[in-house]
């Protein structure tokens, strides 16, 4: 159900394919609490549970939940699912111990597929400091020509990278001077 | 480029996307019972060590959550990394 | 045959293409040479000797070296590709069509002005310039100096080389291809261990290209071919020519320069075609960068002809060239030997070697007396002769003697190796004196580091070979792989003598004895610094410029350190060496900037309906956002247009884009109590669907940012930070909630960029936000000043804030990112009729300052804190503690002498920014009591007003001051800093 938008369609060659992706909804969900206290009632809130540790996306039917930080997750859902789960979590957590913000404008996604990508990245920025890179299935934040950007490896050679909305029209820009 | 790894969101960081942020375990003192050289002690002055200090750092571009550091002023080793709540090694010795 | 344009080309040999001929010019004089000639190379190869005037004295130098060791032979280029101010001639591969010119020297390098002051270079001793031009300012001097000495001119048309950068990680990162490095590579290479071999050449070797060993009964060149197309082929090793590491930090991290050239084709012009800047990241390290030959120091020394004995090597085994027709050897080791058994097989005549040493190998000494050559043992050179071209040199038995007089045209050093550990260096290691070898070596290794072969310590090439079998090993039991089956060949090599270390020369004048050929240093230099009293390392280093030329001093740094021992009677030890820092070579700045120039020079924001504000006519301007600072559309030009602006909010509408102002979610049962600890202002009586301003301060006290607090409910509550400190308040929140107060169950969550934000402005604008038709009450009952509410409009979920920064009734409308150019679009329309208009930052700044609202960052300073700016009731109100109270307590805050901040309205002339308050109505020079921190023409008064921190201020009230700016002086009246509508009926209306 994933869509392609033209807004960020970049001629890169045969290796190389990079466009917006589009039809998701986010949605931001931020603890005040430890997160061991609260992540089974909100799985249960957002239709997707939200992991305890950083590294691997926890991808369930139509939606994803990311680990961003040790009280803070980012939910991938249907653009339709965006009101409903915004008011579950709230009757979930009246006393807003989790907070659901609306984020589906906050950041754009990038779509980065073929050969060459792993090298496009690698000349913004590190992929990973690990000798064994970033694996597959997870994602992490990192700067990327000097950008706060997620980067969420979904294949060998297929990522989805994220930045603030702001600041996406530079980073298109760079990516089309390589 | 100093690298550290994050205690918390378990990724090495380069130095680029880590912020200092100065002594570690400084203690704020009460406000209402601080005298002004208490005061303006905990907010001026530091150990500037040459050796193993006791730092701040957040992984800033990474996690966002600060952690502490016990690095040489000198070669840049780092020999601890702990998260915020936790001792570092010496203290808990005391 | 020599090409008859290549005089100096020998007959055969080396490892250029004599196929391929490239045609290049040297200071306008066409020239040529082959592919796989170096620039240095071909010129030699073409006859020229003379490469550069020196950089104090003007004194004519030749190629001491042949790569970036060399002091002298730096020259512009001018390729295909681009252009380089000053690049060492050994460093850059020719290419056809090449423009070569020496940097200095003029008006020409044969006939120099500047030689002159080689004639008065008694008086240019160390710290001249210093010393002479200190009155009454450096400055009136330098430029005028600076034109006849120093490397290069910048071309600023030319265009700079594409330059790309690539980061990456490695199991082990091994820096040098000779001997060492390769055989590294060649035992890791089934480990399935991901390998990184760099080296500076074009291709693998190293010292091998030039040796005359044999490696398992094959050529040692030979060898290493086979083992680069080996390490080729295999999949876990890459290897990198043309690449220098530049850097070495912390966490084994690495700075590299990689070069791509090409040679000139039908298809590709010749030149520098890119660079790429490495950043690598490495789990084990192999230190293999080998060592770079020392020259003797004696009188005449900087003489054209005058080279390195493993540059006349690497010249004449790699380039086929032979720098001179008669080559007489100066050594005190066994490498001058060497070069002189490779010139012989060359054909270049030998007429003698000079060894220091009394006892040279026999081996050697029976195999000069087959060819007829002197072997002068246990004497030294003391001097040179000849122009700009050495034509013969003076040798004379050590302790004295007689003099005899050698006639020829080049003379090969060799003072001994010295390691290159500028990389362990970077790291922090000290280099150690090693008086069996005479060589400083790499200290304490970093962790996970090996060093081998001459990097390590001058050794045989079997030792080397050994070494590196056993790093290769020990990496593997360090990363649990199993042990290489690749063993180190066998080597046929004479077994050597030691070096017997020669610093100086006994006789001769100490003011023509070259210790640094690229900044001029002598001998003579050394004595005055240490008579002066510079005798420790670092002081002599910035004294007499020794080794801080472009070169790194890495043909004279021992020397001089050496000399400088003798001369305070210390050992080598005791005086150590400088510290070595990176880079390693020059690197191009470009090539650190990679992509970062032009629109790409930093990450710029752009707000959400932008494309809309460019096509109204936005004229933008940096902000941290690209924000419109005026539009075309509002007037000609941006006074005219921002007096526009100003008018459509005082009396119809404007519509302002604030979509950068700051949006943080503060979330959880303790929000407002958390809230409350950063702002001066009570925050726990905010009532739901209200909203109040404040200002958050530092611990010091002194204003950080200001904004206001929403509490849309008691458990989330909207923080809007300034949009330039949006990011840093939300940070400060979280930093303080995690490190200080991790006990409150509190969310942050920063939102900016998820709404597009936009002001309307006037006293149309609630007509104009009911034309919205929101889904909730906007009477002035219902939605009173300073309040909130969420709700949507056509569906869409929108928050709007009734606050105001000009004065106007005004609201603050919200919208998801996506919607921001819509809602504009629509706004534009509604207003249109009632003749709204778009208003840009400096309109919009201008209103708040008639209105007296302060901007953090222009109307405070690191200093003021909110007593200073007229909140001390709101401060002294606030029972509860907060960030900064504690020090608005000390005396300073309290001080009655401060700073603080008012309203002045002009009596004559324009206030502007940065006027200084004159203090007791005297005339400058003379004390000041502040500054205007703010100043505009106020339409709506008719007058120039500003805001300004002057001294005791706030009692100053009425006063008359004279304000200096730029050598205007205005009158101006102290006034409160409210201009419009003191009692805030417009805003409330």
């Amino acid at each position: 159900m994933q869509s392609r938008s033209a807004l960020t369609s970049v001629p890169m060659g045969d290796d190389l394919d990079i466009y917006e992706e589009t039809g998701h909804a986010h949605v931001l969900c931020t603890a005040a609490l430890d997160a061991g206290i609260i992540a089974a009632p909100l799985g249960r809130a957002l239709g997707v549970d939200v992991p305890l540790a950083p590294g691997p996306v926890m991808v369930g039917e139509d939606r994803a939940a990311m680990w961003l930080s040790p009280r803070s997750w980012l939910i991938r859902l249907p653009e339709a699912a965006e009101d409903q789960v915004m008011q579950a979590v709230l009757a979930r957590f009246p006393e807003r111990t989790v907070h659901a913000s609306r984020y589906s404008d906050q950041l754009c996604w990038l779509g980065i597929e073929g050969a060459a990508s792993a090298d496009l990245l690698a000349a913004g920025g590190f992929i990973s400091l690990e000798r064994d890179g970033l694996p597959i299935g997870h994602i992490k934040r990192t700067l990327f020509a000097d950008v706060p950007v997620l980067i969420w490896r979904r294949a060998q050679s297929d990522w989805s990278v994220a930045v603030e909305r702001s600041r996406a029209g530079y980073l298109a820009a760079w990516i089309a001077r390589i | 480029m100093i690298v550290i790894r994050c205690p918390y969101c378990n990724e090495l960081r380069h130095e680029e996307e880590l912020e200092y942020g100065g002594e570690a375990d400084v203690v704020r003192p009460d406000p209402g019972s601080a005298d002004d050289i208490d005061w303006t002690d905990y907010l001026y002055m530091r150990t500037n060590t040459k050796g193993v200090h006791f730092e701040q750092w957040c992984c800033r571009a990474g996690c966002g959550q600060w952690f502490k550091v016990a690095r040489h002023t000198v070669s840049h080793e780092i020999t601890e990394v702990i998260p915020y709540d936790k001792k570092f090694a010496h203290q808990d010795r005391h | 045959m020599a090409a008859p344009s290549n005089p100096y080309r020998v007959g055969e040999g080396g490892l250029i293409d004599r196929t391929r001929p490239l045609a290049f010019h040297f200071n306008g004089q066409r020239m040529q040479g082959y592919a796989g000639d170096t620039v240095a190379s071909a010129l030699i190869a073409n006859g020229v000797s003379l490469i550069a005037r020196s950089f104090k004295y003007h004194r004519p130098r030749g190629f001491l070296g042949s790569g970036l060791e060399d002091p002298n032979a730096m020259v512009e280029i001018r390729d295909g590709y681009g252009f380089d101010a000053a690049v060492r001639a050994g460093q850059v591969r020719l290419a056809a069509g090449m423009q070569v010119r020496s940097v200095s020297g003029w008006p020409s390098l044969n006939f120099d002005i500047g030689a002159l002051a080689g004639y008065a270079a008694k008086f240019i001793k160390a710290g001249f310039y210093y010393k002479t031009f200190m009155w009454p300012n450096w400055h009136l001097y330098e430029p005028l100096i600076r034109r006849t000495t120093g490397f290069g001119r910048v071309d600023a048309n030319a265009r700079p080389h594409p330059r790309r950068q690539h980061h990456a990680t490695c199991d082990v990162l091994i820096i040098g291809g000779g001997a060492a490095g390769i055989a590294t590579a060649s035992a890791l290479g089934g480990s399935g261990l991901r390998v990184i071999l760099a080296d500076d050449q074009p291709q693998l070797g190293g010292s091998l290209l030039w040796s005359d060993i044999e490696i398992g009964g094959t050529s040692a060149a030979a060898w290493a071919g086979d083992r680069q197309a080996a390490l080729d082929g295999a999949a876990a090793v890459q290897v990198l020519t043309d690449t220098v590491v530049t850097g070495a930090y912390e966490g084994n991290m690495f700075t590299l320069l990689q070069s791509f050239h090409t040679d000139g084709s039908p298809e590709a012009p010749g030149g520098i075609a890119s660079e790429c800047l490495w950043k690598l990241r490495a789990g084990s390290v192999v230190l293999a960068t080998g060592s770079v030959e020392r020259p003797l120091v004696f009188a005449g020394n900087d003489r054209p002809g005058v080279m390195l004995a493993s540059a006349v090597r690497k010249y004449l085994a790699v380039h086929g060239v032979a720098p001179a027709r008669e080559l007489a050897v100066f050594t005190n080791n066994d490498a001058g030997y060497a070069a002189a058994f490779a010139a012989l097989k060359a054909g270049v005549r030998v007429p003698a070697v000079i060894d220091v040493r009394d006892a040279p190998p026999k081996e050697f000494m029976q195999r000069l007396a087959a060819a007829s050559v002197r072997c002068i043992t246990g004497a030294e050179v003391i001097g040179t002769s000849g122009g700009r071209q050495l034509d013969g040199i003076t040798v004379v038995p050590l302790g004295g003697g007689a003099r005899q007089h050698i006639r020829c045209d080049g003379l090969a050093l060799s003072g001994g190796a010295t390691p290159l550990v500028h990389l362990t260096a970077h790291r922090g290691s000290k280099p150690v004196y090693k008086a069996d070898v005479a060589a400083f070596v790499s200290g304490d290794l970093p962790e996970d580091w090996h060093a081998v072969g001459d990097a390590c310590s001058p050794c045989s090439l079997s030792e080397a070979l050994t070494q590196a079998h056993d790093a290769a090993r020990a990496i593997c039991r360090r990363e649990g792989v199993a042990a290489p089956e690749f063993s180190p060949p066998d080597v046929a090599q004479t077994p050597g003598l030691p070096i017997q270390a020669h610093w100086r020369a006994g006789t001769g004048n100490p003011s023509d004895m070259f210790v640094d050929f690229q900044n001029d240093v002598t001998v003579q230099d050394i004595e005055l610094a240490v008579l002066e009293g510079y005798v420790s390392v670092e002081h002599l280093k910035r004294y007499t410029t020794l080794g801080m030329g472009t070169d790194q001093g890495r043909t004279s740094n021992i020397n001089g350190l050496a000399i400088l021992a003798a001369l305070t009677g210390r050992d080598m030890s005791e005086v150590g060496t400088t510290t070595f820092r990176p880079p390693y070579t020059a690197v191009r700045l470009g090539a650190i900037a990679g992509d970062r120039q032009g629109p790409l020079f930093r990450p710029e924001r752009l707000i959400p309906a932008h494309a809309l504000h460019v096509r109204a006519g936005a004229v933008f301007e940096d902000f941290g956002w690209q924000r419109p600072d005026w539009y075309r559309s509002n007037g000609a030009d941006r006074e005219a247009a921002v007096r526009a602006e100003m008018a459509a909010v005082r009396s119809t509408l404007g519509i302002f884009d604030g979509s950068p102002l700051g949006k943080i979610e503060i979330s959880g049962p303790d929000a407002a109590a958390f809230l409350d600890r950063f702002y001066v202002s009570n925050l726990r009586t905010l009532k739901p669907g209200r909203i109040r301003y404040s200002v958050m301060t530092g611990e010091d006290g002194v204003i950080f940012d200001d904004g206001v607090v929403t509490c849309v409910d008691e458990t989330l509550y909207l923080a809007g930070p300034t949009s330039a400190h949006a990011d840093e308040v939300a940070n400060r929140l979280e930093r303080w909630r995690q490190t200080e107060w991790p006990e409150l169950r509190v969310g942050i969550a920063s939102v900016t960029s998820n709404w597009a934000s936009f002001a309307v402005a006037g006293p149309r604008a609630r007509t104009t936000l009911a034309a919205l038709q929101p889904d909730f009450d906007v009477s002035n009952a219902a939605f009173p000043h300073m309040s909130y509410r969420a709700g949507r409009i056509d569906g869409i979920p929108v928050r709007v804030s009734r606050i105001s920064f000009t004065g106007e009734l005004q609201y603050e409308i919200n919208v998801p990112a996506r919607y921001g150019q819509g809602l504009m679009r629509r706004l534009m329309d509604i207003s249109e009729p009632a003749c709204g208009r778009l208003i840009g930052m400096e309109a919009w700044l201008r209103l708040r300052l008639e209105k007296g609202y302060l901007h953090v960052g222009s109307d405070t300073n690191g200093r003021t804190t909110p007593l200073d700016i007229g909140m001390a009731r709101v401060v002294a109100g606030k029972h509860a503690d907060f960030i900064g109270k504690r020090s608005l307590a000390l005396a300073y805050a309290q001080s009655a002498d401060r700073e603080q901040l008012v309203g002045l309205r002009a009596e004559s002339g324009q206030l502007r920014v940065g006027g200084r308050v004159l203090a007791d109505g005297a005339m400058p020079p003379c004390r000041t009591e502040g500054y205007v921190t703010s100043a505009c023409h106020s339409p709506t008064l008719g007058i120039s007003i500003g805001l300004a921190l002057i001294e005791r201020g706030h009692s100053r009230l009425g006063e008359r001051v004279r304000i200096f700016d730029s050598g205007t002086i205005v009158d101006a009246e102290i006034c409160p800093p409210v201009f419009y509508d003191p009692e805030n009926e417009r805003l409330q209306a």
